[in-house]
């Protein structure tokens, strides 16, 4: 144990060496990134509840690193993403400038507050080599903030329904025929309450559907809380139908899954794309649960990796950041054997081949298709208009 | 000493913590300035309001229930002290044994036997005494929070019963006999001279669980309703969810649950001074 606390010691001790030597030189063309990352460390920052993403990290990753650019990744497990946003919020507030952050892991409202503290490396997607192959709608916002460069998307996950199909035929196609499957069949829908993060994807995405994409992403906040009372009314429909009459609502997407598995509800829902079929690996679900989509779509989101501004190591950052978007990483990854994200690559500028891989492991019978899944996406909404929603729910709805 | 060092270092420190950013002090955004207008938002906001009925009734009624139910024990347990129904210490043993289960466990365990379509309801049906599962009550995640109660008798009342049995073998020990040549019976012994000596040990422990329950977490979040929630389950919410501006808001609930949970401590405290002065006067 002491060696290795000495080895990292003297590792951090060689890395900050060499950055003091050539920072103000540096350029960042890919060729001096790969020379000057070799032999250096890189923390990255993230969510450490997953045994599977950390397993992915500290062995497929940390050893590919290693072998390709003698890289030493140094992942730092995080339970809330949001201490480390405020951690670089007032490292930033206090000019700090050797920050130990190198990489950090997030999307949506974390990425808005560090962005709108000026907290994040300008624009350095830029000197990826592997961003001309990603898909150039995700480059674009994240839940509607404007990117501008200043994160690199790195996976993908999609909302979704699953249900047991050996009772015939989809429960539901949109908002309106899920009002009459409830009404016909009182008592065997729910969903998790809000502040539950799958709750809360499910009347977002309830909201888009009857409001309608265009129309929900352009309004202003104003119009858009009154153009929710439609929304509301919904809603204050749909209770008396739900599971326990809508008097409560399961707390949580685990509870939800429990109600599922025990057959006292027949739709569960979830935002990882592969949860049917992990699930059913699992033994959780019987073995005729599939997942299913909406006509109009239902909510995709993209998580980022992003480097802050007082980086120590930005050449090792960016090596890094790089080869977790490359298709070698992103087909690793999307191995439902080691996490099962999936990628954020444009298949149509991959060769033949990598093409094909994907497509062999995003093939599963309890899965639509990727095609079914490229089409049938509606995208996030403003952190701001989550909120309001999620403040909605709770006074309208929540409170009977 | 290091203990106090420890609880000073989280607790206290903590506390003043929250207690400064409950009066607007110390915020993490905006600017900090002393003011009771936090308080008054909370006091005024029917969700809290509701929230606090909903606790206080799950904890009194909870900790009266399983007070009662201690008591019967005790003396199922009084009776047998002599080995007369079951031999050795097993009953003993197994009336403590919930103990050993987390509060966490024991909900979902709770969950599991008696969802609507729980095992104990598919057993019903099986046997065909209910004909479907929509026949049996709602008691998980019910109104009236059946569920929560019974979760918290189940786990409390071993707690009871293990703070008060040492009482009751001395009282029988030493008074045994005496009640013996007085001609006093088991029965009124137990209800007329046990009972009453019992009482500071059984008030402690009443004291104990009821600041327990008022402040636990685990058992309303899972076999609670969305709405009132417990105050435990409120301020969570509100941390995980909520934004920096809310947290002088979600402080002063804090403060509440510290606040009730600490009364607790200090009236086991004063009852433990003073039934130990007045145990050694009895007993000697």
């Amino acid at each position: 144990m002491k060696k290795v606390v000495f080895l990292i010691l003297v590792l951090m001790a060689v890395a900050c060496g060499k950055k003091e030597e050539d920072a103000t030189k540096l350029d960042y063309s890919w060729g001096k990134v790969e020379k000057n990352s070799q032999g250096t460390e890189v923390s990255i920052y993230m969510w450490g509840g997953s045994a599977e993403i950390n397993k992915f990290m500290d062995t497929f990753v940390a050893n590919s690193l290693k072998e390709k650019n003698n890289i030493i990744l140094n992942r730092v497990p995080i339970t809330d993403i949001k201490d480390t946003v405020n951690k670089l919020i007032v490292e930033n507030q206090a000019g700090k400038k050797n920050g130990s952050v190198d990489i950090i892991w997030i999307n949506g409202e974390n990425f808005k507050l560090l962005k709108e503290s000026n907290v994040l490396w300008g624009n350095f997607v830029k000197n990826l080599p592997i961003i001309e192959k990603v898909k150039q709608e995700t480059l674009i916002s994240d839940f509607g903030e404007p990117i501008n460069g200043l994160e690199a998307p790195w996976g993908e996950t999609q909302f979704n329904f699953i249900y047991d199909s050996s009772t015939g035929t989809l429960p539901f196609i949109d908002h309106e025929t899920l009002k009459e499957y409830v009404k016909n069949n009182p008592g065997v829908f729910t969903y998790p309450a809000i502040p539950d993060f799958t709750g809360s994807a499910f009347v977002r995405n309830m909201v888009i559907d009857i409001i309608g994409e265009e129309k929900a992403q352009g309004m202003s906040n104003e119009k858009f809380k009154v153009a929710l009372e439609e929304v509301w009314n919904y809603f204050e429909e749909l209770e008396p139908y739900l599971w326990r009459k809508g008097e409560t609502y399961p707390e949580s997407e685990g509870k939800l899954d429990i109600l599922y598995s025990n057959q006292e509800i027949a739709v569960t829902m979830g935002y990882a794309v592969n949860k049917a079929s992990n699930k059913i690996t699992s033994g959780e679900f019987s073995e005729n649960s599939k997942s299913f989509l909406i006509e109009k779509g239902t909510l995709f989101n993209n998580h980022y990796l992003s480097i802050p501004e007082n980086s120590k190591n930005k050449a090792g950052a960016l090596y890094v950041v790089n080869y977790l978007l490359s298709e070698d990483a992103q087909l690793a990854k999307q191995d439902p054997k080691n996490w099962g994200d999936s990628t954020i690559l444009d298949m149509s500028k991959l060769s033949q081949e990598d093409k094909e891989n994907f497509e062999i492991l995003g093939q599963s019978d309890a899965l639509p298709t990727l095609e079914e899944r490229a089409t049938k996406r509606v995208r996030e909404l403003s952190p701001e208009k989550l909120e309001i929603i999620e403040k909605g729910w709770l006074e309208k709805i929540g409170k009977n | 000493m290091p203990v106090i060092l420890f609880i000073t270092l989280f607790f206290v420190y903590g506390f003043i913590y929250g207690l400064l950013q409950s009066f607007g002090l110390n915020k993490i955004i905006g600017k900090s300035e002393f003011t009771l207008k936090y308080y008054m938002e909370v006091l005024g906001s029917e969700s809290f309001l509701d929230s606090l009925v909903f606790t206080s009734k799950m904890a009194i009624c909870s900790s009266m229930l399983s007070l009662l139910v201690s008591i019967g024990l005790l003396f199922f347990l009084y009776m047998n002290i002599k080995g007369r129904y079951f031999k050795g210490n097993y009953l003993k043993k197994i009336i403590e044994s919930p103990l050993l289960v987390p509060y966490l466990v024991a909900s979902y365990l709770i969950l599991i036997l008696l969802l609507q379509n729980g095992f104990i309801s598919r057993c019903l049906v099986a046997t065909g005494l209910i004909e479907s599962y929509r026949e049996f009550p709602i008691i998980t995640n019910d109104e009236k929070g059946i569920g929560i109660m019974l979760t918290y008798i189940w786990k409390t009342c071993p707690f009871v019963v293990m703070m008060s049995f040492p009482v009751l073998q001395r009282i029988n020990k030493k008074w045994d006999s005496v009640a013996y040549i007085f001609g006093v019976g088991k029965i009124r012994f137990f209800f007329e001279v046990a009972l009453p000596l019992m009482g500071p040990s059984l008030l402690m422990s009443f004291f104990i669980i009821i600041a327990y329950m008022f402040t636990a977490f685990e058992t309303p979040y899972i076999l609670g309703v969305t709405y009132p929630k417990a105050l435990a389950v409120m301020a969570y919410d509100m941390y995980s969810k909520g934004n920096l501006a809310d947290r002088p808001n979600l402080m002063v609930i804090n403060m509440f649950i510290s606040l009730v949970s600490m009364t607790g401590g200090v009236l086991v405290y004063c009852l433990h001074r003073f039934t130990v002065g007045k145990n050694q006067r009895a007993w000697d």
